[in-house]
């Protein structure tokens, strides 16, 4: 058990599935481009100056949080698969004090307002 | 699977297998549109596609046939690269996500072919769903953010914060069905919950687990009610806006095959997978049960699209992050006490309901006193934000403290008709 090669095939034969949309798509459609074809979607309405493509910070701080929380909770799977056979009250302990650390934390950037969007 | 098996027989195996998959995921995707259409329409009195063939049943085909010889548009503001690469990933990695998904017992049981009804059973199969769908996010921010377009870039924003705020909730969630589990392979944990494993169905000993997971997935896939990357009203279509004919399909695609692979670790991991009491003895019927549950889960993402309202923004954030969170931990660590003291699932079950009850009944409270606040008189007045009259107040110098809502509207309208107030 564990042969990881089918399932990098079937990624292989996805690839190739949406490339091959992709190609369809390019060639059976019409091709007559205007400028107003081009313009950005505004409801019609001419576009003052083109966007920034920068964003909020505020985007960025829960891209932060995210990465503390889901890297300990992916952390915490060999743990949970463990748990029952192997580790037991050890691994109930250890689990605790994990997560006190963990809400620790997490208390602290509540209290922060880390949470609150406007 | 044996060591004995050629590689070569393995290679043909696993394409065949991966080629079928696709295709039935695809027509699934296609009849999916088409059922959506008709059940919301049903549910909102209307007829909905009923036209093209029997029951408006070939309105799939005519839908691709057209979207295929759409005109394609490329923005002259777009980093072309980029947005033409966009959809792939998210397809692809649709796609992929449902390599490990298992959708029927194994032909002879007891012996392994290269032929068992899913592509691969590797030792980190759910690790390998989670890790994959985690790459969804690439597809729709990188797509909204070449597009050019002030609303692209806005849903691709939102969608990103929305699916990484509840990816924390479900990979806490499902943590707690790993401990009863004890393995991460998608075809052992249906093992686990046959007659020959441990005799039940997960959802009996993780109730808070499975109701925490399935919130988080609608959120994770960007279903209605919490649609809001594509919310139509305020960013026209989000992500998608920039979008036309066979490329926007694939994000649609996308979006529709990420809803089957949620359903399916939903049935997998809580509803015990293509097993229902030993009947899954006889392959083919196994198969027949595995769809039957995923479809209930299909229908249930439909209902609720047709049923609830979009969920603000503010409080989408604020459900994910200060709600399912903390309860996703408390979940998990009543599991690990459960499963560690080595207590029997009912226990771990009762204390899930008890919770499920707890904060139904505190968020029942605080909904009604958001709804309604008491004054001093005893009148129900309603809540500042809902109130009518509040921003002509100051300079009027009333005060509407003791009043009642109704009080408060008849007072208006009397200003408005001596035309003491400008509207």
């Amino acid at each position: 058990m564990g042969d990881p090669l089918p399932i990098f095939l079937m990624v292989a034969l996805a690839l190739l599935f949406g490339l091959l949309v992709m190609a369809a798509t390019a060639i059976l459609g019409p091709k007559k481009p205007t400028p107003e074809k081009l313009a950005p979607y505004e409801c019609g309405i001419q576009e003052i100056q083109a966007p920034k493509r920068r964003f909020p910070v505020k985007y960025l701080l829960t891209g932060m949080l995210f990465i503390a929380f889901d890297i300990e909770i992916v952390s915490l799977y060999p743990l949970a698969v463990l748990l029952k056979d192997q580790l037991k009250t050890l691994g109930l302990i250890e689990l605790l004090i994990f997560f006190v650390i963990l809400m620790i934390g997490y208390i602290y950037v509540w209290r922060k307002g880390a949470f609150t969007w406007e | 699977m044996p060591d004995t098996t050629p590689t070569w027989l393995l290679v043909v195996a696993s394409l065949v297998k991966s080629a079928i998959l696709i295709v039935i995921l695809l027509t699934i995707f296609a009849y999916m549109t088409w059922i959506e259409r008709r059940v919301v329409a049903r549910i909102q009195g209307r007829l909905g596609p009923n036209r093209a063939g029997p029951f408006g049943a070939l309105q799939p085909l005519a839908d691709a046939i057209k979207m295929a010889f759409k005109e394609q548009i490329i923005p002259a503001q777009a980093y072309k690269a980029i947005y033409l690469i966009a959809p792939v990933i998210s397809v692809v990695v649709a796609l992929s996500a449902f390599a490990v998904v298992p959708i029927g017992n194994s032909w002879t049981p007891g012996h392994p072919s290269v032929w068992d009804p899913w592509v691969g059973d590797i030792n980190v199969g759910l690790l390998w769903i989670l890790s994959i769908s985690s790459l969804a996010v690439y597809g729709i921010v990188l797509g909204g953010w070449s597009s050019g377009n002030r609303y692209s870039l806005l849903g691709s924003l939102r969608s990103a914060a929305q699916m990484i705020s509840y990816e924390t909730s479900l990979g806490l969630a499902l943590s707690g069905t790993l401990m009863w589990a004890g393995t991460l392979s998608m075809v052992s944990i249906v093992r686990q919950q046959t007659l020959q494993g441990q005799g039940i169905w997960f959802i009996v000993a993780q109730p808070l687990g499975f109701l925490i997971y399935i919130i988080a997935a609608v959120a994770e896939v960007n279903r209605a009610p919490f649609d809001l990357p594509e919310a139509e009203q305020e960013l026209t279509a989000g992500y998608l806006t920039e979008y036309s004919g066979l490329r926007w399909s694939l994000y649609q695609m996308a979006e529709y095959i990420n809803m089957i692979t949620v359903s399916s670790v939903a049935t997998t991991l809580f509803f015990g997978g293509w097993s229902f009491f030993g009947l899954e003895r006889i392959p083919g019927l196994s198969i027949v049960i595995f769809a039957v549950k995923v479809a209930f889960f299909l229908f249930l993402f439909i209902w609720l699209r047709a049923t609830l309202p979009r969920i603000r923004y503010d409080r989408l954030m604020r459900l994910g992050w200060q709600f399912l969170l903390p309860l996703a931990v408390l979940n998990a660590v009543v599991t690990a006490a459960c499963v560690a003291l080595g207590l029997p699932w009912w226990v771990n079950g009762l204390i899930g309901l008890a919770i499920i009850v707890a904060v139904l009944a505190i968020t029942w409270q605080r909904s009604r006193q958001t709804r309604f606040a008491i004054s001093k008189t005893g009148a129900e007045l309603l809540p500042p934000s809902v109130r009518l009259v509040k921003s002509i107040e100051p300079e009027l110098g009333l005060v509407n403290g003791g009043e009642t809502a109704v009080a408060g509207v008849e007072r208006q309208q009397a200003l408005l008709q001596d035309g003491r107030v400008q509207v």
